[in-house]
């Protein structure tokens, strides 16, 4: 598509989540004319839901380049929002308590480090000094001292409300009953709230995309996944960064209001119709044992909240960007499988960059639909790590 | 301090009358049963019942008990339920599986049961007016409840917001303690309560008066939140912007094995109570069929679903006093297109307590029926999660775990 753009093209975006808000944004503030369409409200879905990691350690190798990208973008995003996101760049530690990972804990900082990633080994007192409350069973961490977090409800609204002011529109609790196409391009939308013409449409729906695709001959493999958070009540600062652990379902971090946010990847049980969870027994008893494992201090805490993220999970586990072979104008900006929060900055940067100029000014050619088409079994290059 | 796991046919939340005739009647059709309650003791609401007048001694002490609470102790002695007090229900999960904390001995229980009849009873309606949020703020049976254990001295001065009989009780106790009432008033959006550090004034738009208490006696409303939690279909309770289950005559719901009894299931007087708790404990040991799933409840277009009480006004009404959400927050996201009331909740933290049931939540649910009249009671009835009690991590963390690290 051409650079220069004479009248604004006119884009429609499905899905008022992190994702699909800072498209809005990025593509706004370049000058085009946006309409967001989202079912029930901003951050209704996983984005509300999210533990707000701000996360390069253990990303799979075909999205670290996104993920690095991301966190010098997220250094700055507070003041380009105009918006207080709460973000945090207080480190993300993975640690083991066992002497025999730390074979492969060093092969794994080794590559990520060619891969471009700040990250190191902590051991011993080292360990002990860095991460205070952590358990004596603790060994070793690898350690990322620029990764952290942030507040994701409080993000989506920001880059939703900056979107706004660039002119962008967006429907709130409006559905798309229909996709209108003429051969190979999309021409516009129907929904609860009327019509929608577009020269562009980007799916951004998280676990709704698979429905929605479906309706443009478009089989997404994304499954909609249930993954369980819970908060314990405000207790004493004791924590700075985010904990994941090897071996363990963990994703522990202390929000500045006190309270432990913990995750990990237990499961919950996703209901589209009514767009809640329910959460598993099994889940919150675990969950309690192998962060309070971890992290001994949470012996004493009390569980505030459990509530379930509903996140629309592809078959290998990454996101799905970009173009689709059979339709001119249509970008996928979904499937991000738990772990799409810290992405958000990059991935509507060069969702607009790939729509207005034609070329990402990262590469998104391992994250895109016809990794699918191929037919290949695409292997996980890294260990599967839960942490929103 | 450890976990414990427990199976029975038929566990019993909840040991007011309701409960207690539902586990007396589940125990004689053979059903091995278990009695919980948060109290030490059974007895639920008899147990702040103020005694009849003739019944009252002429030297004030605390306020006595109505004797009926005696009663339902014997009763559950006599017939030999074990029951289980100080004993908070957090959670309803699949199977179906009850979560209890047992405060005494710091235990979590796990209860694996056929069936769980829910008799949680009720709670005091509470509305949220200007300056509510200041200590000296009660409820009627927040306030009843307390004089039970501790009476003030003489003197006292009184505020009452509210009429009827939960009024006319409150005023017999005030009067039993020795104190004063200086205000009454019906006007529920036109109170302001004034005070800096703690309640001093109030003052509707025709009386003011100096107060060191403002008692709100507008009665109880139904509380069967663990029935919704463990995922029963409800519509909206009528009137009351508070979600009602869908119920069969014996108090099944929509999911299998989940039944709610009593108070809860909107039964009132004490002995409809007991008979409707005698029924669904019967049918719960039997294994009676649940409710059929209700296509989705959509209002009648033609009728206006009038709230009972008219939404607050004052946007810096505080709405729910543990997140601090006032009024105008909610209002502004209404205003902006928000009409489902669980993304209300996660954006505003309204009703995001542990207890799940903020009075924010039925004053978001007026103001969505004020501005929709036709609105879907599922945009209206905010899901409630687990937990809905206090959860130590202690009571459920395996001896593993316990033995290995320190603090």
């Amino acid at each position: 598509m051409s650079a220069a753009i004479t009248t604004p093209i006119e884009i429609a975006i499905i899905g008022g989540g992190v994702i699909g808000t800072s498209i809005a944004w990025h593509l706004a503030r370049r000058g085009a004319k946006v309409t967001l369409v989202e079912q029930r409200g901003l951050a209704s879905a996983a984005s509300g839901s999210s533990a707000g990691g701000v996360r390069q350690q253990g990303r799979d190798l075909r999205e670290m380049p996104l993920a690095i990208a991301s966190i010098a973008r997220w250094e700055h995003l507070s003041d380009e929002l105009e918006a207080d996101i709460h973000y945090l760049r207080d480190g993300h530690i993975s640690v083991t308590e066992h002497e025999d990972d730390l074979h492969a804990m060093r092969e794994t900082v080794a590559r990520q480090r060619a891969a471009g990633l700040d990250i190191v080994l902590v051991e011993g007192d080292d360990l002990r000094a860095l991460v205070p409350g952590i358990t004596p069973q603790a060994v070793a961490g690898t350690y990322t001292a620029n990764d952290g977090h942030a507040n994701p409800i409080l993000t989506t609204h920001a880059f939703g409300t900056a979107a706004v002011r660039h002119g962008a529109k967006i429907m709130l609790n409006t559905r798309v009953t229909g996709i209108q196409r003429a051969g190979d391009r999309i021409t516009g939308l129907e929904t609860t709230n009327g019509p929608v013409t577009c020269d562009w449409l980007v799916l951004a729906a998280g676990a709704w995309s698979t429905g929605l695709a479906q309706q443009l001959d478009l089989e997404l493999p994304i499954r909609p996944m249930g993954l369980q958070m819970m908060a314990t009540t405000k207790m004493p600062h004791l924590l700075d960064q985010v904990v994941g652990a090897w071996h363990r379902k963990l994703s522990l971090k202390q929000i500045p209001s006190g309270n432990y946010v913990i995750g990990g990847g237990w499961p919950g049980d996703p209901d589209l119709e009514t767009n809640l969870g329910l959460p598993r027994y099994e889940s919150i008893l675990g969950s309690m044992d192998h962060s309070s494992a971890i992290f001994p201090a949470l012996r004493k805490a009390q569980l505030e909240r459990v509530w379930i993220g509903i996140e629309a999970e592809t078959s290998d586990e990454v996101p799905v960007l970009g173009p689709v072979d059979h339709l001119a104008n249509l970008t996928l900006a979904t499937g991000f499988t738990g772990h799409g929060f810290a992405l958000s900055p990059i991935v509507g940067q060069l969702m607009s960059e790939l729509i207005l100029d034609g070329t990402p000014s990262v590469p998104i050619d391992a994250l895109t639909f016809a990794r699918f088409a191929e037919g290949s079994a695409v292997a996980r290059t890294a260990p599967r790590v839960h942490a929103g | 301090m450890s976990q414990l796991e427990r199976t029975v046919d038929v566990v019993v939340i909840g040991a007011g009358p309701a409960g207690v005739a539902a586990a007396i009647a589940a125990t004689r059709a053979g059903a091995q049963t278990i009695l919980l309650d948060e109290a030490a003791t059974p007895g639920g609401h008899l147990r702040w019942e103020v005694a009849d007048f003739e019944e009252l001694p002429a030297v004030p002490a605390i306020l006595p008990r109505s004797p009926l609470a005696e009663i339902s102790v014997q009763e559950v002695v006599d017939s030999g339920i074990e029951f289980l007090g100080d004993t908070a229900v957090w959670g309803i999960f699949p199977g179906p599986l009850v979560a209890a904390y047992h405060a005494p001995s710091d235990t979590g229980y796990t209860f694996r049961a056929t069936s769980v009849v829910i008799a949680t009873g009720s709670a005091d309606r509470v509305w949220p007016v200007k300056g509510w949020e200041l200590p000296g703020f009660h409820t009627e049976r927040d306030l009843l409840t307390r004089l039970h254990t501790e009476l003030p001295p003489a003197g006292v001065r009184y505020g009452i917001i509210g009429g009827g009989d939960a009024a006319l009780q409150v005023k017999a106790a005030i009067a039993y303690t020795g104190g004063v009432v200086a205000f009454e008033s019906v006007a529920i959006t036109k109170i302001v309560i004034e005070g800096d550090v703690r309640i001093a004034h109030i003052h509707d738009e025709e009386n003011r008066a100096d107060v060191d208490v403002v008692v709100q006696a507008f009665g109880q409303r139904i509380e069967p939140v663990l029935a919704i939690q463990a995922g029963a279909a409800c519509t909206l309770h009528v009137g009351e912007a508070v979600p009602s289950p869908y119920l069969t005559p014996d108090g099944a719901t929509t999911v299998p094995g989940i039944f709610v009894a009593g108070e809860a299931a909107g039964v009132q007087g004490d002995r409809w109570i007991y008979a409707h708790g005698e029924r669904v404990g019967r049918a719960a040991a039997n294994g009676a069929e649940p409710h059929p799933t209700p296509e989705p409840y959509v209002p009648d277009p033609n009728s206006f679903r009038r709230p009972y009480f008219p939404p607050p006004r004052d946007p810096s009404i505080v709405i729910d006093r543990e997140q601090g959400v006032t009024l105008g927050e909610v209002q502004k996201l209404i205003d902006a297109g928000a009409w489902d009331i669980n993304d209300i909740r996660r954006q505003t933290r309204a009703g995001m307590g542990s207890s799940n049931t903020s009075p924010a939540l039925a004053v978001i649910a007026t103001l969505l029926l004020w501005r929709y009249p036709h609105i879907e009671d599922v945009r209206l009835i905010a899901r409630p999660r687990p937990p809905l009690r206090d959860v130590p991590f202690l009571g459920y963390l395996p001896e593993t775990t316990q033995t290995g690290g320190s603090l």
